[in-house]
């Protein structure tokens, strides 16, 4: 049985493999640096107690730790009643630019596709989606971004969902 | 909208985060009830956590770490002070699920090659991703640990991080389970941290999705081709 220094050893090593990238979520989303920490901990702690309920095989476990990160940012902004604010970096200008270790493992062939159907939305679609995912915007806090109806900005995301699903299924 | 470009559009949006109130609480009773539902909002999730790669990273200070160290050692010692339940407690999985996790990033990191680039025609060299794989005892033993496992195809060795007990005069042996569902012979398992050279058929039956499971085996391997003894850990391969 490992002990609890090699488990406490191992827990270090993950976290300075990843913690760069979960705190750049938590940082984006809370909109300020000792929230953002604070949610980081937090993540660190949940994934210490496997509370998440990590099941090997199923999820790569970068993605999973920074779902977990990204959801807790969220819950942590909703909780608090913090108006998402305007990054100064939009949403829609977030590009791969210098890739650490860990963006390598991220970035594969599927991901080049992905790209490549987000490029192919029109512009209102393709930005309320990319939107949405990096600041953590639900349909009113989009809608009241862009200051567009809610009808509207539904139709924008659904409707670029849609047409984003039928380019990721075709396999040409 | 047909239903099935409807539940498609619900999925995306759950999975996307754009839902709330009734509407969110709805989506979420679908993936309770609606198998098709839940695994097109798996399908979605997958997808958009591609773009984790191109969010910008940042430094926390490093009171974070330091503050997290002392808070995971306090709750170490609150288990340990209870011994009847330290050998049971879901908290001696749960702390070697971060090892897990870190052995198969750590592992990952350390087989995937790095991109390189020539100077007179930039070329982005394909790589091919590492699979990984979490070992896991089939039983509830506390003193069998899960460990990690990688493939790097550019070697053809399987490595792992880890190992399990094999009684004296007996042997380990790993198995690929694949689409055929039936097991092939990998080879012997020579104690901890060991590597395993895959060739021959084999080779194609290592991919993402296929089972790796370990078997006590008769000194020297199943004399019959076919596992003789009980699998004691297993897991599935993915990519990273």
């Amino acid at each position: 049985m490992a002990t609890a220094a090699e488990d406490r050893s191992a827990f270090r090593r993950l976290y300075r493999l990843t913690s760069a990238k979960l705190f750049g979520i938590c940082l984006r989303i809370c909109g300020e640096r000792q929230a953002a920490e604070d949610v980081l901990q937090d993540v660190y702690l949940i994934i210490w107690r496997r509370a998440g309920g990590y099941e090997p095989g199923r999820a790569s476990p970068i993605s999973w730790l920074a779902t977990i990160a990204r959801n807790r940012a969220i819950d942590w902004r909703r909780a608090k009643g913090v108006r998402p604010t305007s990054n100064i970096v939009d949403a829609n200008d977030i590009a791969s630019g210098d890739m650490s270790a860990i963006d390598r493992l991220l970035a594969e062939e599927d991901d080049r596709k992905l790209h490549l159907c987000l490029d192919s939305l029109d512009d209102p679609q393709r930005q309320a989606i990319r939107t949405a995912f990096f600041d953590g915007l639900t349909y009113a806090e989009l809608a009241q971004r862009q200051n567009v109806p809610l009808g509207t900005m539904k139709s924008w995301v659904r409707r670029g969902l849609i047409r984003l699903k039928d380019c990721l299924d075709d396999d040409s | 909208m047909t239903t099935a470009e409807d539940r498609a559009a619900v999925a995306a949006e759950l999975a996307l985060g754009v839902l709330e109130g009734d509407e969110r609480a709805d989506a979420m009773r679908r993936v309770l009830a609606e198998p098709t539902f839940a695994r097109e909002v798996e399908a979605w999730r997958a997808h958009f956590a591609l773009l984790f790669a191109a969010w910008p990273d940042a430094a926390p200070s490093s009171d974070v770490e330091a503050r997290l160290v002392r808070l995971i050692d306090r709750s170490g010692e609150a288990a340990a002070n209870d011994d009847a339940v330290v050998r049971r407690s879901p908290w001696m999985w749960s702390t070697g699920v971060a090892t897990l996790m870190a052995a198969c990033l750590v592992l990952a990191l350390a087989l995937r090659p790095e991109r390189t680039v020539t100077v007179a025609a930039p070329v982005t060299v394909a790589t091919t991703a590492p699979l990984v794989a979490a070992i896991t005892p089939t039983k509830d033993d506390a003193d069998a640990k899960p460990f990690a496992a990688a493939y790097d195809a550019k070697t053809g060795e399987i490595r792992f991080a880890g190992g399990v007990t094999v009684p004296t005069g007996r042997s380990a042996e790993l198995w690929v389970i694949g689409a055929d569902a039936a097991p092939h012979s990998l080879g012997l398992l020579a104690g901890p941290a060991s590597r395993v050279s895959i060739g021959g058929r084999n080779l194609r039956r290592i991919t993402a999705g296929a089972t790796l499971a370990v078997t006590i085996e008769p000194e020297g391997g199943s004399p019959s081709g076919l596992p003789t003894g009980p699998v004691v850990a297993s897991g599935t391969l993915a990519k990273v």
